[in-house]
């Protein structure tokens, strides 16, 4: 198993988010998150990657079953977890190469491999413009800064091809998106998938998952996943929403 | 040590010399203002928040005006060819002559200048006034040993920039006071980088007075590197008069030191004259640095710009104190200020105070003013892309840092500077070892 999720509870600020999450995830596959605003689906994504702030009460996150909880958001990063984050970062004054050459340089040194030099560099990126078919805007240019929505989505995806991770987990990186955009993206994370890889593709709705097509659906609600399917429980949410999961979680209860 | 004994001294360190009769009078008569004005303290608007007081605490001995100036290094900025003029001990005299550049410029040691050209150089001493002079200024006028001197004629551009470095003397408890003139005549253009550097770990106070003179239509461009030890005191007062059409870009950069303090005090006479401030002030461990801007709009259709960053890390301490003043008269003027800071701990502190005072009605002046830590978001963006938060927060302060180092207009100093700074924030730069400027490898990543 690539990602193991067992019973995860976390909140912040006292308040409870997450009340025992499990998930399993095996390489060579996506899942899907889905569930109604409000459920933890940006909070699970965020733990995973080790954003500051979060109490973390049980439960663990395996990587290759290796604990993540105790390791700073770079390690887990180093080790194979990339956030495609709902709202990038503009990062003034720090160049998009300098960015990502520090990024891939820094976890090539925690592999024990040598760093890129700029040739290599230069050559992966057009390797991966190529593949993903979205042109990186790097000569010069800040990180995010003054990019639209969708240039911000793209260069997530361009960063993720860049990286080459084990977990890609996108979070909504489909909001904000127009129908040209969306397909260029999700184009765009299909040809970063490989046998080795796994992506977690967190939305709202089943739109993105035409495009991105999932092996499993999950829905969190209530801080729990209450139910797991096919790619045909995207569909039925399509056309029945959420109503019936809630009214079935809370009748259990 | 302390402000009585300090003036006490004052008059035991007076010792006119053999200077010309009128020099001998008007030190005695700064002397007498000195010590009519007392020390500053900290309830003067002037000195609110300084971390002044420190320089009063020490038991001065002034540089031996027969030591020899001793080398600072070789200055790698030999590359941009420079004409370099070192500093140190307070003179320059006995190693170099005054200087008589293309097209009559002469360029050199001050008390050179006072005895080849007494008049020229006596009128411009006694310009300014002692009734306007402050405390520092008139003990300045009453000790100064020597200073850099340069006059350009009309129209004359100099070829190329001068350097002059300054080390302050290695010796403990080294009071040294320069005096640096520059007269640019209508239409001339130069540019100086001043250096200013210790040679040694020992508590130092070097003070400095410099009067700019820029002619209608006239450049001047003046760059500022500072790097000096922790222990060292260093204070700078620029006064800038500035007349029709002129423009003066000054640009300081603030490596290290005990405490640095810049005054600039900005004087637009001559309508459409344009002056620009850039500072960056890298401030940790214990230093303070501090800077005052004064620019004054007596005529209309003057512009003036300033922007100053501060980085305060560790315990240290910064200032920044801008005053832009809009006379009635001065209509049509522009004038901007900005003072942005990263604080990076709780121990660190940061004052700022921009402050407009307008009495035009047909103006355009802003000001704004910034104090916060690193972006949290911004870090944990790139922590989660493998960067090491070491490595986000030094490219986050070399982001903030960078567009001021972009100022630079002499390719080879920004170069050197940048590399400098990159340094600097990694905490690999050197307070005080061999020269400044020779510890720069230019091109290097910021990481």
């Amino acid at each position: 198993m690539l990602l193991e999720i067992k019973d995860l509870c976390a909140g912040i600020n006292g308040k409870e988010i997450l009340k025992g999450v499990n998930l399993q995830i095996n390489k060579g596959e996506v899942h899907a998150i889905m569930g109604p605003n409000g459920t933890g689906k940006s909070t699970l994504a965020s733990i995973i990657a080790g954003r500051p702030g979060y109490d973390i009460t049980g439960g663990d996150i395996l990587l290759d079953g290796k604990s993540l909880l105790g390791m700073p958001p770079e390690q887990r990063a180093q080790e194979g977890i990339f956030l495609g984050f709902q709202y990038p970062v503009e990062i003034p004054g720090v160049s998009m190469s300098s960015f990502l050459r520090a990024a891939i340089n820094e976890t090539r040194r925690y592999r024990g491999q040598l760093p890129l030099g700029a040739v290599a560099f230069a050559r992966r990126m057009k390797e991966k413009e190529e593949m993903v078919e979205i042109k990186a805007k790097m000569k010069n240019r800040s990180v995010n800064e003054g990019f639209s929505g969708g240039e911000k989505k793209k260069n997530e995806i361009f960063q993720l091809a860049m990286l080459e991770p084990k977990v890609a987990i996108l979070d909504e990186t489909d909001s904000g998106l127009d129908i040209d955009a969306l397909r260029i993206v999700a184009g765009g994370v299909n040809k970063c998938k490989t046998e080795e890889n796994a992506t977690v593709v967190i939305t709202h709705y089943q739109r993105l998952l035409e495009y991105i097509v999932p092996n499993y659906v999950h829905i969190l609600y209530g801080g729990r996943v209450v139910k797991t399917g096919g790619r045909e429980l995207s569909l039925e949410l399509e056309e029945k929403g959420y109503d019936w999961i809630k009214a079935q979680v809370e009748g259990e209860e | 040590m302390s402000a009585e004994k300090f003036l006490a001294s004052l008059k035991r360190w007076f010792q006119p010399g053999s200077e010309p009769p009128e020099m001998g009078d008007l030190r005695r008569a700064a002397l007498e203002r000195a010590l009519a004005l007392g020390v500053p303290t900290p309830k003067m608007e002037r000195w609110r928040q300084s971390g002044v007081a420190k320089v009063f605490e020490h038991n001065y001995s002034l540089p031996k005006r027969d030591r020899l100036p001793m080398s600072p290094g070789r200055c790698q900025l030999d590359a941009m060819a420079t004409t370099a003029m070192h500093f140190s001990a307070g003179t320059i005299e006995s190693a170099q002559p005054l200087q008589r550049l293309q097209d009559g410029v002469i360029a050199g040691s001050l008390r050179a200048a006072l005895k080849e050209e007494p008049e020229l150089v006596q009128r411009l001493l006694a310009e300014r006034g002692l009734d306007k002079m402050g405390f520092f200024n008139a003990v300045n006028m009453a000790l100064f040993t020597d200073g850099f001197f340069l006059h350009v004629p009309k129209n004359v551009v100099l070829a190329q920039p001068i350097q002059v470095i300054h080390v302050l003397g290695e010796y403990r408890d080294a009071l040294e006071n320069l005096r640096n003139f520059v007269v640019l005549e209508e239409g001339a253009e130069a540019t100086l980088l001043f250096c200013d550097h210790s040679s040694g770990r020992e508590y130092g106070f070097a003070s400095s007075v410099n009067q700019f003179e820029i002619g209608a239509n006239a450049g001047f461009k003046l760059y500022r590197v500072q790097n000096l030890s922790d222990e060292a005191a260093c204070f700078h007062q620029d006064f800038f008069t500035q007349q029709e059409n002129s423009r003066l870009f000054s640009h300081t950069i603030g490596f290290n030191g005990g405490l640095l303090r810049g005054e600039a005090h900005v004087d637009l006479q001559g309508k459409g004259a344009d002056c620009e401030f850039a500072g960056l002030s890298l401030a940790s461990r214990g230093q303070r640095m501090e800077n005052f801007v004064k620019v004054e709009h007596q005529v209309p259709q003057c512009t003036s710009r300033e922007v100053f960053k501060n980085i305060v890390d560790d315990y240290a301490r910064g200032l920044f104190n801008g005053h832009v003043l809009v006379h009635p008269d001065a209509q049509k003027t522009a004038a901007y200020q900005n003072n942005s800071n990263i604080v990076l701990t709780d121990k660190a502190k940061m004052s700022s105070r921009p402050f407009l005072e307008i009495y035009a009605d047909d103006v355009k002046c802003s000001h704004g003013s910034s104090v916060g830590q690193l972006d949290d978001e911004a870090l944990f963006y790139m922590r989660q892309r493998g960067i090491s938060e070491d490595n986000a927060r030094l490219l986050l302060l070399y982001a903030f840092a960078a567009d001021v180092i972009n100022q630079i207009d002499i390719e080879p100093l920004r170069r050197q500077l940048d590399d400098m700074v990159k340094k600097r924030l990694r905490g690999e730069l050197p307070s005080c070892e061999d020269c400044v400027l020779s510890c720069s490898q230019p091109e290097s990543e910021v990481l």
